[in-house]
C-alpha cells in the first residue's frame, strides 16, 4: 500500500503515466469540475498535470493518486483565477454518467459534490472514484485517518440527504 | 440506505471518460543517450582533426631540413665569414631592397 506523500527519486515512464490517466483521469477530470464549470478548461487542467509527468518534468511520488489528485486541484484553480470567473454549474453538462440513465440523479449528484466543503468533496472522490482507502487520502491530503474518516461520513451524510430520494427511487421512476 | 448500499449507488455514477491524452513525441533513453555519445565522439573528433591538421600545416611551413641549413651556415660563418658574407650578399641581390645605386630605396625616400 501507498503510505508516504513525500517525493521518491523514481521517474515516470510513459506506460505508467497512461496506466494511471486509464485509472484516475475521469475522476480527476469529475474533481476539477467541482472548481471549472467548463468541461473543456477541467480536461485541460487534468491533462496539463499529465502532460508534466509524460514529459518528466516532475519526480515520481510515492503516493501517486495522492499527488495527481493535489496537481489536478493546483491547475484547476490556476486556471479558475486565470479566467477570474466564477460561473454556477450549468445542470445541462454532465460530468457524471449514471449506469441506469438517470438523469436526474446526475445533476443531483453534481450539485450536491459541489455544494460539499472542499475537503469533504476530495475524500469522497478519492474513496469513491479513485478507490483510494481512507488511510491513502489521509496520508494524500496530510491528515490523520480519524479526520478523513470523519470528513468522508459527513460528506456521505450530506450525499445521502440529497440523493436519497433518487436512490430509493432508481432510475425513471420520478 | 446504510453506508455500504450508499457507496455502491454512488458508484453506478461513472465520470465521463476524457479525451485521449496529447501524444508526446517521448525519446527513449537509450536514443538520448545513444545521440549524446554520438554528439562527443563528433566533437572530439573534429577536435582531433583540427588538431592534426594544424601540426600538418605548421609542419609543411617549415622548409624541409631548415635546421641543416642553419648548422652549415653556421660553421660557414664561423670557419669563412668573408665567404659567408659575400655568398649571402649574392643571394639577397634580388630580394632586398638595394641601398647603393642611384635609384636606390635610401636615395628616394631621402630626396622626398
Amino acid at each position: 500500500m501507498e503510505q508516504d506523500g513525500g517525493l521518491a527519486e523514481t521517474k515516470w515512464n510513459a506506460a505508467d503515466v497512461q496506466r494511471l490517466y486509464q485509472q484516475h483521469g475521469a475522476a480527476l477530470v469529475a474533481y476539477a469540475r467541482s472548481f471549472l464549470p467548463d468541461a473543456a478548461a477541467a480536461e485541460d487542467a487534468v491533462h496539463s498535470v499529465f502532460v508534466k509527468l509524460l514529459r518528466g518534468s516532475t519526480a515520481r511520488p510515492a503516493l501517486e493518486a495522492g499527488y495527481l489528485y493535489r496537481a489536478v486541484k493546483n491547475a484547476a484553480l490556476n486556471t479558475k483565477r486565470d479566467v477570474a470567473r466564477e460561473t454556477a454549474i450549468l445542470d445541462e453538462e454532465r460530468w457524471f454518467v449514471h449506469r441506469g440513465g438517470d438523469l436526474e440523479a446526475e445533476l443531483t449528484l453534481q450539485k450536491a459534490l459541489g455544494e460539499l466543503p472542499e475537503e469533504q468533496r476530495e475524500v469522497v472522490m478519492m474513496r469513491i472514484w479513485s478507490g483510494l482507502t481512507l488511510e491513502e487520502i489521509g496520508a494524500a491530503t496530510g491528515v490523520t485517518l480519524n479526520t478523513a474518516a470523519s470528513r468522508y461520513r459527513y460528506a456521505l451524510e450530506k450525499l445521502r440527504g440529497r440523493l436519497g430520494a433518487c436512490a430509493e427511487r432508481g432510475p425513471g421512476r420520478s | 440506505m446504510n453506508d455500504e448500499k450508499f457507496e455502491h449507488y454512488l458508484r453506478e455514477f461513472e465520470p465521463k471518460k476524457p479525451r485521449a491524452l496529447p501524444k508526446l513525441e517521448v525519446v527513449p533513453v537509450k536514443w538520448r543517450r545513444l545521440a549524446a555519445a554520438a554528439a562527443m565522439v563528433f566533437v572530439c573528433g573534429s577536435c582531433l582533426w583540427i588538431g592534426l591538421k594544424e601540426k600538418q600545416v605548421e609542419k609543411n611551413s617549415k622548409p624541409p631540413g631548415a635546421w641543416k641549413m642553419r648548422i652549415v651556415l653556421t660553421n660557414r660563418a664561423l670557419e669563412n665569414p668573408e665567404s659567408l658574407e659575400a655568398s649571402l650578399e649574392e643571394q639577397t641581390k634580388g630580394s632586398l631592397p638595394r641601398l647603393d645605386g642611384q635609384e636606390s630605396t635610401l636615395r628616394v625616400l631621402a630626396k622626398e
